[in-house]
């Protein structure tokens, strides 16, 4: 009887609806939007101004207040005069040099991370994120061009997932062992002060394009490995999907914090056929949200926060989004053949 | 090896008089098919139902009209394929540009032919009366099928398959028991490129994206019309044995025109007020019931009862699940298609089978069932093992249910009339003190 509403106003909406096409779909209005597309359209916009990468550069490279805040996403300092700058740099950047201070600068850059990323989790990842799009855009080539993406089996997402925590503890350890007086390794401050800063393939992605357009002197220099790890990101993302995220250093920072994170993905076991869907379509391979039968909770330390699962949900409000209990998004069945059956 | 068939095939397990006999029953089972299908449709037509079910009621006669159409389809160089379970895949056979047909068979008369050859007096009806079906030649569109598709769900499935292949070209799909596991769906998808591979080689056609996304978008539309019909069905406008007939002329009719009839029944439906509005409201699940055998869909509704949802391989199931593509590259589509089929499916051969438990309780729920009536065809140990565990599950929820084991002639009415009708008053009951 509680959805006898629902019902009644789909019929109307029906009843108006002029072609054959929207009339297939059968419960209730369709959503306008694609969240994937609303999420194209963030990714591009945090590119270009929040990220103040291409064109924001000019406008805020200049701020003083801007520039201290360290962002979860954004992995690097990468570009010359960037408004903002990743924890990941600061926390290397603070470790192997603020040893006689204790580490004290990085109690407020910590702090602003933890409550980013308490409030909107791994969100970073695949609305903000610099590397996020590329990824993305890659995704897109490879359909276009009718390639399979590699797929990885679940035992092994595991394993490459825990990966990214053991590169973000050599990472740090490394830095701390530099600064620590104990380990006498001063002779690498100046070859290799912040380690991440020379892997990062955002900075040969950037900087290239930031030279190319002008917004960076052409002498700038770009470490080669971070060139070769830019050509690895480029492959392995072709081939699978957001392969990068499975193993990014930033997102295992976040990753821990994911589930308390006040949005949440949630599932409603009663209205679930269990059709695997959401599996099939996930990039992070999460098994979860397709293996719950009992919780409502389903927000995996992997999930990106995509939605791409809620989106291709075939049940009415079996997957939602909710942001401290109030609901976001939630799926709804609607027929592909209307959306001119592309899928890209 | 006891010479040759039709078609200069090898008669292994039938012989030549065992179809002579049974190719002089075809005339008698066309006679009782047709009788019993006029029988049930005048039933039908006694009570209020929705002007658009005439579409389905001249698609109804599986040799009637339909046949004559596929006749002339075939004549003109068109392709038949035949399916005999819920899993064969449509969306692949339409993309080669055939034209699928499922032969589950609730015929009683075509059960005859099958005993004689089988002699196993308990097995089940459905598999019998399909291998009649074909010994006698009976069905004319069966008669036409360059190949028929044979998943190997249940132990009669898997023997009908073998024995099938005296008097036709068969195509066996190995489906895994266990459908959770990686390894299962692996193989499930190997069995779909398989099918693929058979269907590229019997037409001399390579299989290409453009073809198969064509065909998907076509049941997608089926999908999405069939999911309409089913959230207005639970305003009761329509009875369930209307409701599952409109699914199964799914089986052979031409899948756009059955959409675009589908919709057309919607929109009368969305107007129209209940049509029994004090019947208890069952769900129907279990073994298939298949068109003409429509004991127990009728007795429910003569008895006081209305079908308001169903969970059968024949009604809800053929249609529900959406193909849904993540990528619309060759594998993309395939491994969605062979997903569809597999993974949603509660079909008492998986093990283990949550799956169904929790579906039967969703739809009851969605649908505001009151209890459930489980059809058992004799024979079906798999359904009649999963009546046993969806009891004790429906019963925690304080949902009644009653297994009703049954065959295909009509000895059984008047038993199981009495039962459903004690079932029925039962809920009744409960309802008043309810209040």
């Amino acid at each position: 009887m509680r959805r006898r509403g629902g019902i009644e106003l789909a019929t109307r909406h029906l009843a108006q609806g002029a072609g054959r096409e929207a009339q297939g779909t059968g419960k209730g209005p369709r959503r306008r939007w694609k969240i994937e597309s609303i999420r194209l359209v963030t990714q591009v916009f945090g590119l270009v101004l929040g990220n103040g990468m291409l064109i924001g550069l000019p406008l805020f490279g200049t701020s003083n207040v801007l520039r201290h805040i360290y962002f979860p996403n954004a992995s690097t300092k990468f570009f010359i005069n960037a408004p903002t700058y990743a924890t990941f740099y600061k926390v290397q950047d603070t470790v192997y040099s603020a040893w006689n201070s204790m580490y004290i600068d990085l109690l407020l850059p910590l702090l602003i991370f933890v409550v980013l990323t308490i409030l909107l989790g791994r969100a970073w990842c695949a609305w903000l994120c610099p590397l996020g799009l590329p990824q993305d855009l890659l995704t897109r080539l490879r359909r276009r061009l009718g390639i399979r993406h590699l797929e990885i089996a679940p035992h092994h997402a595991d394993l490459i997932h825990s990966l990214k925590y053991l590169g973000v503890f050599v990472i740090v350890f490394y830095t701390f062992a530099l600064g620590a007086p104990g380990f006498n390794l001063k002779a690498m401050w100046n070859a290799l002060p912040v380690p991440y800063e020379q892997f990062d393939p955002n900075r040969a992605m950037y900087v290239y394009a930031q030279m190319a357009v002008g917004l960076a002197p052409t002498s700038t220099y770009v470490p080669t490995m971070s060139v070769l790890i830019a050509l690895l990101f480029f492959g392995t993302s072709f081939a699978a999907r957001r392969f990068w995220c499975h193993i990014c250093p930033q997102g295992a920072m976040m990753a821990p914090l994911n589930h308390v994170a006040l949005v949440k993905l949630r599932k409603d076991p009663g209205k679930c056929t269990h059709c695997r869907i959401c599996y099939r379509v996930c990039p992070m391979e999460i098994l979860k949200v397709y293996e719950e039968r009992r919780g409502r909770e389903v927000t995996s330390d992997k999930c990106v926060h995509c939605y791409h699962c809620v989106d291709n949900c075939p049940e009415d409000g079996c997957l939602s989004v909710e942001f401290l209990g109030k609901r976001l998004l939630g799926s709804r069945y609607r027929c592909q053949c209307d959306e001119g059956g592309s899928g890209v | 090896m006891t010479g040759s068939g039709k078609g200069g095939r090898v008669l292994r397990y039938m012989n030549a008089e065992m179809l002579e006999s049974a190719r002089a029953a075809r005339g008698r089972i066309q006679e009782a098919a047709r009788e019993q299908v006029q029988g049930h449709l005048a039933a039908m037509r006694a009570n209020d139902r929705p002007r658009a079910m005439a579409y389905f009621d001249g698609m109804a006669d599986p040799f009637g009209k339909r046949a004559e159409e596929l006749g002339r389809f075939r004549a003109s160089g068109g392709r038949v394929v035949g399916t005999l379970c819920y899993f064969a895949p449509a969306e692949i056979f339409a993309a080669f540009g055939a034209v699928p047909v499922r032969f589950c068979s609730g015929l009683y008369e075509a059960v005859h032919p099958a005993n004689d050859l089988l002699g196993d007096a308990g097995l089940c009806p459905l598999v019998k009366s399909t291998l009649g079906l074909k010994m006698s030649g009976a069905s004319p569109v069966l008669e036409l099928c360059d190949l028929v598709v044979v998943p190997t769900p249940c132990d009669a499935k898997l023997k009908l398959g073998e024995i099938l292949q005296d008097t036709v070209e068969v195509h066996l799909m190995n489906l895994p028991a266990v459908k959770g596991t990686e390894e299962g769906r692996a193989s499930w998808m190997n069995e779909i490129k398989g099918l693929v591979r058979r269907l590229e080689g019997l037409y001399g056609v390579r299989l290409m994206p453009r073809m198969l996304r064509k065909a998907i978008a076509t049941y997608q539309r089926a999908q999405a019309a069939w999911r309409r019909f089913s959230a207005l069905r639970r305003k009761g406008g329509i009875w369930g044995r209307d409701a599952l007939l409109v699914a199964q002329v799914s089986f052979h009719d031409d899948i756009a025109r059955w959409t675009e009839n589908v919709n057309r029944l919607c929109d009368e439906l969305e107007g129209r007020p209940p049509v029994a509005p004090e019947a208890a409201r069952i769900m129907l699940g279990g073994s298939p019931v298949i068109w003409p055998n429509w004991k127990v869909p009728l007795l429910i509704e003569e008895s006081g009862g209305i079908i308001i949802a169903d969970e059968l391989c024949s009604g809800s199931r053929t249609m529900y699940d959406p193909v849904v593509v993540g990528e619309w590259t060759m594998e993309g589509m395939l491994v969605a298609v062979a997903e569809r089929y597999l993974v949603p499916c509660t079909c008492p051969s998986f093990s283990p089978n949550l799956d169904r438990e929790e579906n039967m309780l969703r739809r009851m729920r969605e649908f505001g069932a009151e209890g459930a009536v489980f059809h058992v065809l004799r024979g079906c140990h798999l359904n009649s093992l999963d009546a046993t565990k969806a009891n004790v599950v429906l019963r925690r929820e304080r949902l009644p249910m009653l297994k009703v084991e049954s065959e295909y002639d009509e000895g059984d009415l008047e038993q199981v009339r009495t039962r459903i009708e004690a079932f029925i008053e039962m809920i009744r009951a409960r309802r008043e003190q309810s209040g």
